[in-house]
């Protein structure tokens, strides 16, 4: 019996990782570009999750088609953004961090009035659960855990695969250097960017069906990614796939284990890094 | 320098008549509620921009006002120590972390600073929401008495019942904080903490404590937070941990980005004017965050340096302008300026 009280939380904690894995890869793909942790991220999850739940659940419109259209349509949200207020603050840390802030309160309120404030669940899209070996895996979580290996799969072949995604790498190692070379830096910017946003908005609808869909949910989830971050290594994409397993799977023994305590993880994870090993797992040294 | 300017001077003692005749004008106790909560904010809006001077920004300032605000709570409530003592007490705690902690983190700079800090925050938060003695959990502390009288036997006493003297013992207090930290920014040591802001390297390489000035500036300013966090509980009379949210951190660092940061009235002004226009979108509360994004935004990228740059532009502006015409009547007469 002991052992699937221990193997249960795993296998949980596996599943939720996977899908942290995006909303961080999409963090860490901005921080590469602006150079300054998008502190707005969360809210664009946040959003990716209410179009889920308005296009699945309220229009009963195919599932992976809502999924599809939450990808898109933050992503646009994202790019939009990035033009009229990141873009003018021009990669300076102050200014950024306080337009983020900015970005993060005009979207949970814009969210909150129109969507409402309270939270609200969808009906699971796939019913029934797995179990093996009597642990027990919801079909809801095994697809949403699929859908982000594969989505995590296609961010890697972008980036590190075709020319697009070099670009991105190149203004990431050094911004004159790849301007010098003729790579256009705005439309790289732009680009990064929405597909940074794209990943936070697919996360959120991933995990709208299993949890609870609500204006303020970007916070912790800005929390959790950040700490995936720089656990991982900022602005490193295997330290981010890395740092999204460790804090999935220690999240959900710490839920099981030591229950509310278990919130302040992400936070003792930022504090303990940043202080001891500030380059993280994988990072390379500033 | 040195030389009694009398504009200067007399432009104080009108604004400090203003400010003493405040509880006269405004009768209504709601009012002047507001205005001592106002006032508690420009103090943390100064402490905020303190340690700003030396080029780090702290997201997690109502941390240290957390310390400061449960602490003397505590130490009244539980233990019967008196409140001046535990004023005394709150403030040296805070600064006793802020040492500890400050040594540890200010070697991070940056974004990784701001982020540090932002966890640091959230984490006082949450120890003291799940620390149930003696600081009440999620509930907090409840019913506090308000600070003890003052009495010179024989001569007076001042009782701090009302919301009168809580808003004169919140004037007092904040415009000494003010005052010291303002003095700090003007004196050498004001000048080596703009000197690290920008360029610590070369700060260093010519034989500056780079750790010992930051954390100096980190010690004060999270001193000063917690005296407003004390003075936050005398005027509640409650303190919940849910009044410190990293929310709070980033409303004080949006009072510097828009009143401006090259001098103390800058977060001043940003306080003031922002925790009045909040009162007036009052009727229109769910729409005030955005409203206060847009202004954050639009004073970060359109006016470098905030309302008070944009004054001093303006100032000056208007300056060369009146020296032109002042040299143009009589050319030997220089124009006297106010600043």
């Amino acid at each position: 019996m002991t052992v699937e009280i221990l193997l249960q939380p795993l296998v949980y904690g596996l599943q939720l990782g996977v899908s942290y894995i995006l909303l961080a890869l999409g963090l860490t793909v901005i921080f590469s570009i602006m150079n300054v942790i998008n502190l707005a991220h969360g809210e664009f999850y946040m959003l990716g999750a209410f179009t889920v739940f308005y296009v699945n659940g309220l229009l009963k419109i195919n599932y992976f088609v809502a999924l599809l259209m939450s990808v898109v349509v933050v992503a646009l949200i994202g790019i939009f953004f990035e033009r009229i207020f990141f873009r003018p603050a021009r990669g300076q840390v102050v200014p950024t961090v306080i337009v983020g802030i900015g970005l993060m309160w005009l979207l949970q309120t814009a969210a909150q009035l129109i969507f409402g404030a309270q939270p609200r669940g969808m009906k699971e899209v796939f019913q029934g659960s797995v179990s093996f070996l009597n642990i027990n895996l919801s079909d809801s979580r095994i697809v949403a855990g699929i859908i982000s290996i594969v989505l995590v799969a296609v961010v890697y072949v972008f980036i590190y695969k075709t020319k697009q995604g070099k670009a991105i790498q190149a203004v990431a190692q050094d911004r004159e250097a790849a301007m010098a070379l003729g790579i256009d830096v705005g439309k790289v910017g732009t680009v990064g960017f929405g597909l940074g946003c794209g990943l936070a908005g697919a996360a959120g609808g991933i995990m709208a069906p299993i949890f609870f869909v609500e204006p303020t949910m970007g916070t912790t989830t800005l929390i959790k990614s950040m700490s995936i971050i720089i656990l991982g290594g900022v602005g490193s994409i295997p330290g981010a796939a890395l740092g999204g397993l460790i804090l999935g799977v220690v999240e959900s023994y710490g839920q099981t284990f030591l229950g509310y305590s278990a919130t302040t993880f992400p936070f003792l994870i930022i504090l303990l890094v940043l202080i001891f090993k500030r380059t993280g797992l994988m990072g390379r040294a500033a | 320098m040195n030389r009694l300017n009398w504009e200067k001077a007399s432009l104080y003692v009108v604004l400090l008549a203003i400010l003493a005749l405040v509880p006269v004008f405004f009768r209504n106790m709601y009012q002047l509620g507001v205005i001592t909560f106002m006032l508690i904010n420009v103090l943390l809006a100064v402490s905020c921009w303190f340690i700003m001077t030396t080029g780090q920004v702290t997201l997690g300032h109502a941390g240290f006002a957390a310390i400061g605000g449960y602490v003397s709570a505590a130490l009244i409530a539980r233990y019967g120590i008196g409140s001046w003592l535990s004023l005394l007490i709150a403030m040296i705690a805070a600064g006793v972390i802020a040492f500890i902690i400050g040594y540890i983190t200010l070697r991070i700079k940056g974004i990784y600073f701001i982020v540090a800090t932002l966890a640091l925050g959230e984490v006082i938060r949450v120890v003291f929401g799940a620390w149930d003695d003696p600081f009440g959990g999620l509930v907090g502390i409840m019913n506090l008495p308000p600070p003890k009288a003052i009495t010179v036997t024989g001569f007076f006493a001042v009782d701090f019942g009302s919301k009168v003297s809580l808003y004169y013992l919140t004037l007092v207090l904040t415009l000494s904080g003010v005052i010291i930290m303002h003095r700090l920014n003007r004196s050498p040591i004001g000048l080596v903490f703009q000197g690290i802001r920008q360029a610590d390297d070369l700060a260093e390489s010519v034989g500056i404590n780079l750790m010992g000035y930051k954390v100096l500036a980190f010690v004060i300013g999270c001193m000063f937070a917690a005296l407003a966090g004390v003075l936050y509980t005398y005027s509640v009379g409650s303190i919940q941990p849910s009044s410190f949210t990293l929310i709070q951190s980033a409303y004080y660092l949006v009072y510097v980005a828009v009143g401006g940061s090259i001098n103390v009235f800058g977060p001043i002004l940003g306080a003031l004017l922002l925790n009045i226009l909040s009162e007036f979108l009052r009727p229109v509360k769910e729409f005030e965050p955005i409203v206060f994004a847009l202004i954050l935004i639009g004073a970060v990228l359109l006016l470098h340096g905030g309302i008070i740059g944009l004054v001093q532009t303006l100032w000056h502006r208007t300056n060369d302008m009146a020296v032109r015409v002042s040299k143009f009547v009589s050319p030997d007469r220089p124009l006297k300026t106010i600043l």
